[in-house]
């Protein structure tokens, strides 16, 4: 064309291909550099605080501003010595609690999955026991205790009976939101490329549906420690809430926080590994917090 | 009767009177009502057209004309309240839903969970092709649409222009005889699209097929199809043979007198449509 079109090429200033390589690799490293230390003294801050939080009540128990906190408020460095003191027995009741919560999870969880699939894939079974799982679910499981315990006698069963009877229910419902979740859209693209409805539900359903699920999972996790510690709080042989029971009628706090520091651990312990696990099979997930 | 002077004569003759060829879509007397509780809404009303075999027809038409109704009904994920809607490949009847006709989607569809390349590899493997076969057919496809490097990558490491070329590679991968798009690259920018038409148009110019291509852009249905079917609210308003040579660069195409024409005369139509006309 000969004709002059309006505008001016617009000259860019910078240097050579490979000088930009080297600024880029720079900022790179500078960026990280700055989101360790962020990360850093973050860390450093939560350190303080907790040091803070015990240093406090250390303080306020020595000094009086908690009365007989002997008795009533424990200290950290009294609770250091209980766990010393009582490692072996705190050791054996911890394993029993940890025992029982592990097969109830596992067994209420698996049954969860199952049937909440069973019911994702067949409408007509989810909507006829929909009324019957309703009330079971909205029941205070805890007061389901008493039956398990003169059905099974004070016995590791019972307490695993608790635990199932809230993990199963989480986990089914949270099963379900999980296969709910699933875009219908998904479903009819791999049904157009030719998936038969069984591969349908084994390649897209199930594995769409795991986010939800695994957040069914962690509830239930906790859940499974509560009914395995709230059966014994009740009746049981050994275990980490008969401890806390005794201890607390004893006024022994030191021997409640104790006990409680072991459970905080437990759980911390089991969620860590569910986390692994999850970030593992969603690696696809954009973000996790 | 060879592949090369079979497209060239249709690349000119107009399809009305190519009777030579098979065809590959019926619509017979259609009409379909969307159902609720409280009413019935009339969609389609009395559809009748025919699709040669491997020709390239666009539906247009405003939003609610009934176009992807008409497109879902090819694709057999709805079945019309009366009339008859029938896909051949060649001379076979091909009963509906099935794997032999390939759908694209306007939204990004692709498994979040799986990898770019097993994504691709989805509809091969639920025809249960070994994993060799697939892998390698995967990756000629991933190739072709230029993604050659991103096979490892998850959905959403990906731009929008780069999933739907993921989608195409996963449709062509399946070796569709028969391909139902709708809309497939209206939601991506200007340029991409651009390159996209591009590529998707050489693809099936060199391996024809029958297409039925629903979208709101006249420019690309011009740009694209052997012949546009305007659409006003669920009726058929008008029936365009679109005379561009094949093969097309779009490019050149998309800035010459006689496309702007056409262009604004499909414009004119689609207007006509709207206001209740047709031909």
């Amino acid at each position: 064309m000969s004709t002059t079109l309006p505008g001016t090429a617009v000259a860019r200033s910078s240097g050579p291909p490979a000088d930009q390589k080297d600024q880029m690799r720079e900022a790179v490293r500078q960026a990280r550099g700055r989101k360790r230390r962020r990360t850093v003294s973050v860390r450093f801050a939560q350190l303080g605080l907790v040091i803070a939080i015990l240093g406090s009540w250390e303080l306020m128990s020595r000094t009086g501003v908690l009365p007989d906190a002997k008795l009533f408020y424990g200290n950290p460095t009294g609770v250091g010595a209980f766990l010393w003191e009582n490692h072996g027995h705190l050791a054996a009741n911890a394993v029993a609690t940890v025992y029982a919560s592990f097969l109830g999870f596992t067994l209420g969880a698996s049954s969860g999955i199952v049937v909440g699939l069973l019911f994702g894939r067949f409408e007509f079974l989810e909507r006829t026991f929909d009324p019957v799982m309703n009330v079971l679910a909205s029941l205070p499981r805890i007061a389901l205790a008493p039956l398990f315990l003169l059905w099974f006698g004070i016995s590791d069963t019972a307490k695993v009976a608790l635990a199932i009877s809230i993990v199963f229910f989480v986990v089914l419902f949270n099963t379900l939101a999980g296969v709910r979740s699933v875009e219908g859209e998904l479903r009819t693209v791999a049904t157009l490329l030719g998936a038969s409805s069984r591969q349908v539900f084994v390649k897209v359903v199930l594995p769409g549906a795991v986010p939800v699920l695994f957040a069914g999972l962690r509830l239930a996790l906790m859940f499974s420690i509560l009914g395995v510690v709230g059966s014994e709080m009740i009746a049981a042989r050994q275990g980490l809430g008969l401890d806390v029971v005794v201890y607390g009628q004893n006024l022994q706090p030191n021997g409640v926080f104790a006990v409680l520091a072991i459970l905080a651990t437990v759980s911390g312990v089991f969620s860590a590994v569910l986390r692994l696990v999850e970030g593992r099979l969603l690696r696809w997930m954009p973000e996790r917090t | 009767m060879t592949q090369v002077t079979d497209a060239t004569a249709r690349s000119t003759a107009s399809p009305q009177n190519a009777e030579h060829a098979h065809i590959g879509l019926t619509f017979e007397h259609v009409s379909h009502w969307f159902v609720s509780e409280k009413d019935a809404k009339l969609v389609l009303e009395d559809l009748t057209f025919q699709v040669p075999d491997q020709q390239f027809v666009a539906i247009v038409g405003g939003s609610g004309c009934g176009k992807t109704t008409a497109l879902n009904m090819v694709a057999g994920l709805i079945k019309p309240t009366e009339g008859r809607v029938e896909a051949r490949i060649g001379e076979e009847v091909i009963s509906l839903p099935s794997h032999r006709l390939g759908y694209m989607w306007a939204r990004d569809t692709l498994l979040p969970w799986r990898t770019l390349q097993r994504n691709v590899e989805f509809g091969l493997e639920v025809r249960g092709m070994s994993k060799a076969e697939r892998r390698a057919r995967a990756g000629h496809y991933l190739e072709m649409v230029g993604l050659a490097g991103s096979e490892r990558k998850f959905p959403q490491q990906l731009s929008h222009g780069m999933r739907q070329r993921g989608s195409l590679a996963r449709l062509l991968a399946t070796e569709p005889s028969f391909l139902l798009m709708d809309e497939p690259f209206s939601a991506l920018d200007a340029q991409t699209k651009g390159v996209m038409q591009q590529e998707f148009l050489t693809i099936w110019e060199e391996e024809r097929r029958t297409v039925v291509y629903v979208t709101h852009d006249l420019t690309e249905a011009a740009l694209l199809a052997d012949r546009v079917l305007v659409m006003g609210q669920g009726y058929l308003a008008f029936d365009i043979e679109i005379p561009f040579e094949r093969p097309r660069k779009l490019d050149e195409l998309r800035f010459s007198t006689e496309f702007a024409e056409m262009n604004r005369y499909l414009y004119d139509r689609l207007l006509d449509a709207q206001s209740g006309g047709r031909a």
